[in-house]
Parts: C-alpha cells; sequence; structure tokens
C-alpha cells in the first residue's frame, strides 16, 4: 500500500518539475553511458590487443598497432612450442581429480558439522575455517621439503594434495552453510524409515545440495585451473607442467616471440571465456558465494 | 545350543547394536569432518607448524640438521632493507587495492544497477578479467607494458606525448603502481558484482520513501544506498586486503622483484629466500609474519560480520 502511495506521490511531483528533471536526467544519463563506456573499453583493450597481436606477422609486430595483414600462422606455432594438448591434460586431470576429492570431502564435512552434533564439532570448524586465510607461502617450503623426501615432486599428486586442502576450507564453509538451510524434519523422516547416518546423508540429503555442490565447483575449478605458486614450485618438469606454468615457461624460452605469446595468452584464454560465457551467472554466484547473502 | 541361550545371545546383540548406536549418534559427526580435517591437517596445519619450527633455525635445505638460531631470523628482518621495502609494498598494494578497488567498484554497480536489460551483458563484460588466471594476466600487461612497442607506450606516441612514455615495469618508482594497476583490473570485476546484489538486497520503499523527503538522486544515493551498503563494503574491502597480503603471482612474472628488489612483496620474498638463495629459516619467518598479518585480518572482519545490518 504505501508502496503505491509513494508512487503516486512522486509521480505528482515529477510533473511539477518536468523540465529541470528532464536536463538532470540527460546529464545523469549521459554519465552513465560515459561510465561504463570508460570501464568496458579498459576492461576489453587489454584483451583485444593480446588478439589482435596474435593474428599479425612476426614481421610486424614491432611496427604497428592494428594488423596490417592478419595471419594464424602464430597459432599453430604456439601450439607446438607450449606443447598446449599437454599443458591442457595436465591441467584437466589435476583439477579433475582435485575437485572430485576436495566436492567430496568438503560435502561429507560441511553435513558433519552443520547438522551433527559431537564433541569439538565448534572448534573443528573454526580450526578449519582458519585455513581460509592462512597464506600458501607457510606452506611453501615444508611441502617442498617433505614432497622431495618422498620423491613426490614432479607428480600430479604433488599439485592434488595442497590444492584440496587449500580449497576445503571455503568448501566446507559454503556446504555447511548449505545443509543448515535444509529442514531437519527430512533426517527426522529419513531416520524413521530406518536410514543410518551415513544414508540419510547421501540419500537424503545430498540430493537436495546440487546447487551448493555446483557452487564450490566453480569456484574449486577455477582455483585449481588458475593456481600458479605450487605449480611453480612443485613442478620443473615440462610432460607435467598446467596450463599456467606452460605460458611462463613459454615466455622464459622465447621471450622475443611476441605474436607466439599472444597466440598462446589466447588459446589459453578461449575455452574458460566460452564455459564462462555459457554459464555466466552460475559462474558469478559461484565466485562471489560467501561474499554474497545467498 | 538352548532356546533360551539362542534369547540371550539375541537380546545382548540388541543391547550391543543399540550402544553402538548410541555411541555413535554421539560422535558419528566426526567420522564425517575427519576425512576433510586429515588432508587439511597434512597440507597446512603440518606445514605451519613446521614453518614455525623452522623459523627459529638456520638452514639452507641440503645440510642434514637444522642449525638453531634464537630469534636471528627475526631480529634480521628489522636490520633487512628488502625486507622493509617488501612490506612496504606490500601494505601499499593492499591500501590502494582496499581504497580504489571498493570505490570504483560501487561506482560501477551504481550504474549497472540503474540498467535493465543490459545489466546482465555489462556485468558478463566486466566480470571476464577476474576468471583468467593472474598468469595470463601477468604476461598480457608485461606486452602492454613493454617499452618498445606496448601497447601503452605505443598509445601516448601516437597522441603525441612520446616523452611520456616509460620503461614501466623498470623503473623503481612506477612498477608498483603499475602492478597495483593490474590487480585493479582483474579484481574490479568481482567488487562490482558483490555491491550489486548488495543493493538488490536494499528495499525499494526506503529509497522512494528519501524521495518523497524530497532527496534528489545524488542524495537517496548518498544518504541511504551508501550506509546501507557499509556492510558489503566491510566484505570487499577485508577480501581484497586478505588477497593483497598473498599476492605473489603478478610480482613474480612481471618484474621477478626487481629492479632492484623494488617492487619486491612479502609472499615474493619469501620465495626468493627460499628457493633462490636457500635461506629455509630466514624464509619460514617472514612467512609467519605474513600469515600474522592475514589471520588478524580475518579476526577483524568475524568481529564486523557478527553486527549484520537488518533494513
Amino acid at each position: 500500500m504505501r508502496g503505491i502511495a509513494a508512487g503516486t506521490r512522486g509521480t505528482v511531483m515529477a510533473r511539477g518539475w518536468r523540465s529541470e528533471l528532464d536536463t538532470g536526467k540527460l546529464a545523469a544519463g549521459l554519465a552513465r553511458a560515459a561510465v561504463l563506456g570508460i570501464f568496458s573499453f579498459a576492461a576489453m583493450v587489454p584483451l583485444a590487443y593480446v588478439v589482435t597481436t596474435s593474428l599479425k606477422p612476426k614481421s610486424e609486430v614491432f611496427i604497428s598497432l592494428i594488423p596490417r595483414q592478419l595471419t594464424l600462422e602464430n597459432y599453430p606455432q604456439a601450439w607446438e612450442t607450449t606443447r598446449f594438448a599437454t599443458l591442457f591434460q595436465n591441467s584437466l586431470v589435476v583439477t579433475a581429480v582435485s575437485l572430485a576429492i576436495a566436492v567430496s570431502l568438503a560435502t561429507t564435512a560441511g553435513y558433519g558439522f552443520a547438522r551433527l552434533r559431537f564433541p569439538g564439532n565448534r572448534v573443528l570448524f573454526f580450526f578449519l575455517l582458519m585455513g581460509l586465510t592462512i597464506p600458501s607461502q607457510v606452506t611453501l617450503v615444508p611441502l617442498f621439503v617433505n614432497l622431495k623426501a618422498y620423491k613426490l615432486l614432479n607428480t600430479y599428486g604433488a599439485l592434488i594434495g595442497p590444492y584440496v586442502a587449500f580449497g576445503l576450507p571455503f568448501a566446507t564453509f559454503i556446504m555447511s552453510g548449505f545443509f543448515k538451510t535444509l529442514p531437519r524434519e527430512l533426517e527426522d523422516a529419513a531416520r524413521i524409515d530406518g536410514c543410518g547416518e551415513f544414508g540419510t546423508f547421501l540419500r537424503v540429503m545430498l540430493p537436495l545440495t546440487k546447487p551448493g555442490i555446483a557452487t564450490i565447483s566453480i569456484f574449486l575449478s577455477l582455483y585449481f585451473w588458475n593456481e600458479f605458486v605450487f605449480a611453480v614450485t612443485f613442478i620443473s618438469k615440462k610432460p607435467l607442467m598446467t596450463i599456467p606454468l606452460g605460458l611462463m615457461s613459454f615466455i622464459e624460452e622465447y621471450s622475443t616471440n611476441y605474436a607466439g605469446m599472444a597466440a598462446a595468452l589466447t588459446i589459453a584464454a578461449i575455452p574458460i571465456v566460452l564455459i564462462f560465457l555459457a554459464f555466466q551467472g552460475q559462474f558469478i554466484k559461484g565466485l562471489t558465494a560467501g561474499a554474497v547473502k545467498q | 545350543m538352548t532356546p533360551s541361550d539362542t534369547t540371550l545371545t539375541q537380546r545382548q546383540e540388541a543391547v550391543v547394536a543399540r550402544r553402538a548406536r548410541g555411541w555413535l549418534r554421539g560422535k558419528a559427526g566426526l567420522l564425517f569432518v575427519l576425512p576433510a580435517l586429515t588432508v587439511y591437517s597434512l597440507f597446512v596445519v603440518y606445514p605451519v607448524l613446521y614453518s614455525t619450527a623452522l623459523s627459529f633455525y638456520e638452514w639452507n635445505g641440503f645440510q642434514p640438521t637444522w642449525t638453531p638460531a634464537g630469534l636471528a631470523n627475526y631480529q634480521r628482518m628489522l636490520e633487512d632493507p628488502v625486507f622493509g621495502i617488501a612490506f612496504k609494498n606490500t601494505l601499499m598494494y593492499a591500501a590502494s587495492l582496499a581504497i580504489f578497488q571498493p570505490l570504483l567498484a560501487l561506482g560501477l554497480a551504481l550504474v549497472l544497477d540503474s540498467l535493465r536489460r543490459a545489466r546482465i551483458f555489462f556485468r558478463t563484460l566486466l566480470f571476464i578479467p577476474y576468471i583468467l588466471s593472474h598468469v595470463m594476466v601477468s604476461l598480457l600487461f608485461n606486452q602492454i607494458y613493454e617499452p618498445n612497442f606496448g601497447l601503452l607506450n605505443e598509445f601516448l606516441r601516437g597522441i603525441g606525448r612520446p616523452e611520456w612514455t616509460q620503461i614501466w615495469l623498470g623503473n623503481a618508482t612506477l612498477a608498483v603502481p603499475a602492478i597495483i594497476l593490474v590487480g585493479l583490473w582483474q579484481g574490479l570485476g568481482f567488487g562490482m558484482v558483490v555491491y550489486l546484489a548488495g543493493l538488490q538486497n536494499i528495499p525499494q520503499e526506503l529509497k522512494e520513501a528519501a524521495q518523497i523527503d524530497g532527496a534528489t538522486a545524488w542524495g537517496v544515493i548518498r544518504h541511504v544506498t551508501i550506509p546501507l551498503l557499509r556492510p558489503v563494503t566491510l566484505v570487499v574491502v577485508v577480501l581484497v586486503m586478505i588477497g593483497s597480503f598473498k599476492m605473489f603471482d603478478y610480482v613474480f612474472l612481471m618484474t621477478q622483484g626487481g629492479p632492484a628488489h623494488s617492487t619486491q612483496v612479502l609472499a615474493s620474498y619469501v620465495f626468493h629466500n627460499a628457493f633462490v638463495r636457500n635461506y629455509m629459516g630466514y624464509a619460514s619467518a617472514i612467512a609467519l609474519v605474513m600469515m600474522a598479518l592475514t589471520l588478524s585480518l580475518s579476526f577483524v572482519q568475524s568481529r564486523l560480520f557478527r553486527s549484520d545490518v537488518e533494513y
């Protein structure tokens, strides 16, 4: 009711001040367009730049910003020199395995923390959440020394372990939040039907938290896919490098091949940008979970 | 076996089963959280304890034993000018982002919030930099900042200001701001989306009420929207700062801490000491300082989050 009354009065006022409001509106509209224009331009120019550079013949990189002559020759070359197929495969394996482990551990733990009472529940949850702010740098030396001692440097496992562990605090936090929103009657009904603790979790609760699992999967995948600190410390052999590492080693070896570098960057960006464009709503939700009220 | 024996056994079994269930009812939760806690302990907690211990020793990573050093690694920080630079740069990076990121993100979110159909389009477009890896973004900006034919200097020459061209990443004063700009470029979309969500949570009636009272559009933003967004601003600022204290990738990939350590940040200086100079103890001590910074920030965050504003 109040909303309607306010709306009418607003209109009455607007009529009285029409001409003044119109100039104001125009100015505000222009300002808005300017802000949008400037920021979209700033966001897109670096990306457009790398794509145009990748389309230039090598001889032209140093001459003009806009390619006079387009070529695709840099792409197959960049694909070969970065051994992109291998990089892609390594990133895919590390991300998929880490994701499978992290999601199973985070959902079980999230359920335990949110719905089950046991001694130390709150303390252990807090203990796990501290991991949200622990910098990976604190673990670099100890992990490096131990991985080396167990001959695990330059293996997928050297990445999967730390990735899962550093993904868990946040993923568990989000999952426990999701489990808390489910009605308790569901569990009671499942128990009456004879489900054990694990059966209740697996058959009744888990299927209801698909949105939560989607959220943490997006967040975790992007973290695993893009991670650099552990990768650069624990992996030095070409056949095991992930995409970020492969891109870095490309500039180390071919520091003057700017067109090739640009092509490699474009190749690396295409899959992730396409996936983002296809699922942008879920993506943004997944990446801002925890900062935004769900 | 007599029938009574069987009965007894069955009864005993029932008791045992009930007890087991009772035990599980109290502790089953532990079984649910134990796998996650084990992995977490192995790859996070144990290394943190290891680093804490190592920070009181000297070790080059190859010797069979650690040499006790007392507080030497911590004292050394006070005397080490490069640590001072790294500390200052880290604070500078965090403070700059904590100021500019919410400011620009809020401005953008306000503009986007006033759009209807174009909102999703611009939100998607402006969010793209955030999903790219830090490695990609660093290498991309390496090309933009490149002195001879990089985009920035080409642009300055193009507008007839060749005297403004710089060796952006090779200049001790300009390199840090150049890196801050990259952080801002990549993170802006994130802050904007968080603010957009916050704006959608503000009840329309409050803005209308202010308009009835004669507030201008800017007045509504200034006196209604921004104060109500305070909790969102706190989230953005704290997240940005925690991220900034851990920042490593941009520096490592764009300047390697140079020229002459002028762009070193705490995270890159940890790496440098650990894997270039092999000062494992000193690296651990610096890493612990980093952790102290991020943990104290998250403590502040947990305090702030407890007081959630209701509309």
